[in-house]
């Protein structure tokens, strides 16, 4: 009997511990959502934004006029398509059969991943080079990949979790250098913003 | 450069003509005229659906998620990167060659159209499955 009881009382006392524990991982949590707020209020790892501009519910395919289409020599047609990783709205767009430079940019919309992401060791260690620009006044990164040399992305910081991807290579052969294809996913992601600044 | 082989061995046939003195041309396509416009729109079609599908491939190179570390995972790294973009039949190389022989029929096409005065369907035909000018 005695040994009954004291074991009903280890018991009593274990389960009595297990349930203050509970209780502390919820303050625990409590404490740490209350922290939240403060880190988006941190500065942004590329610098400030002149505004937000949101790319949810953007048609990725209307981000280039047909006339910013035509400055950069690139045909009317827009091929809608959708990103593997992250599901983002993406449109091809480019110089297939006109005369030389033939090149192509793919724009993404991303809207559920921080531009932050880049900047991990992860995604860094894939890359050739990554600076730092600014495009339209807004943060950005041009990167180079290790492996391919024709072609170049930039990616522009235009809200917090979201930004605009312009992926610009080749639509013909294949090039020795990265160089003109930076020139190029600049040069589209500019318009790109000038036109998102136009109607937001 | 495309071969054509006869199967070989029956001896009946006759040697293939030699190749004039400054090469074969790279393809011959024997094309009725008026299968021009489809034809030249069919290529031009497939060589944009490659060139989404290669800038598409390339963007997603760009992230490489850790492997495990270990000496297999390290090999098998080194063999996907290869098959994908380095060696001389990686995929993006073995693509781009599609793509530009697309480019190269639609290119000859709409050559051959202009001869036949067929520029004006050539177009509509491309308008029809979405490539504008």
């Amino acid at each position: 009997m005695t040994r009954r009881s004291l074991s009903f009382l280890a018991t009593l006392a274990l389960l009595s511990t297990l349930t203050a524990c509970g209780g502390n991982k919820i303050d625990g949590a409590h404490s740490s959502t209350a922290a939240t707020p403060s880190t988006s209020v941190a500065p942004r790892p590329l610098g400030s934004r002149p505004k937000d501009v949101s790319l949810k519910e953007v048609d990725p395919c209307q981000v280039l006029t047909d006339e910013q289409l035509q400055q950069l020599r690139y045909s009317k047609t827009r091929r809608p398509d959708k990103g593997n990783r992250l599901d983002e709205p993406q449109c091809s767009v480019g110089n297939s059969f006109g005369p030389p430079p033939n090149l192509s940019s793919l724009i993404s919309l991303v809207v559920n991943e921080d531009i932050s992401a880049w900047l991990t060791p992860e995604r860094q260690g894939g890359l050739a080079s990554s600076n730092k620009i600014t495009v339209a006044g807004f943060p950005a990164l041009e990167m180079t990949g290790k492996r391919l040399k024709d072609d170049c992305q930039v990616v522009v910081d235009v809200a917090d979790g979201q930004y605009l991807d312009v992926f610009s290579t080749t639509a013909r052969e294949r090039g020795t250098s990265p160089e003109p294809f930076c020139v190029e996913a600049r040069r589209v992601a500019e318009m790109a913003v000038q036109t998102l600044l136009a109607r937001s | 450069m495309v071969a054509v082989h006869d199967g070989g061995g029956s001896g009946r046939r006759p040697p293939a003509p030699a190749p004039p003195p400054d090469g074969p041309p790279a393809h011959v396509i024997d094309v009725e005229p008026h299968m021009i416009p489809e034809l030249a729109a069919t290529f031009a079609e497939q060589a944009e659906i490659l060139r989404t599908e290669l800038e598409k491939s390339r963007r997603e190179l760009r992230i490489h998620e850790p492997w495990l570390g270990d000496p297999v995972s390290v090999e098998a790294a080194r063999r996907f990167n290869n098959h994908f973009s380095d060696d001389a039949l990686s995929l993006i190389n073995v693509l781009t060659q599609l793509m530009n022989e697309y480019q190269a029929h639609h290119d000859a096409l709409m050559g051959a159209a202009k001869q036949y005065n067929m520029v004006e369907q050539t177009n509509a035909a491309l308008m029809k499955r979405g490539l504008l000018k």
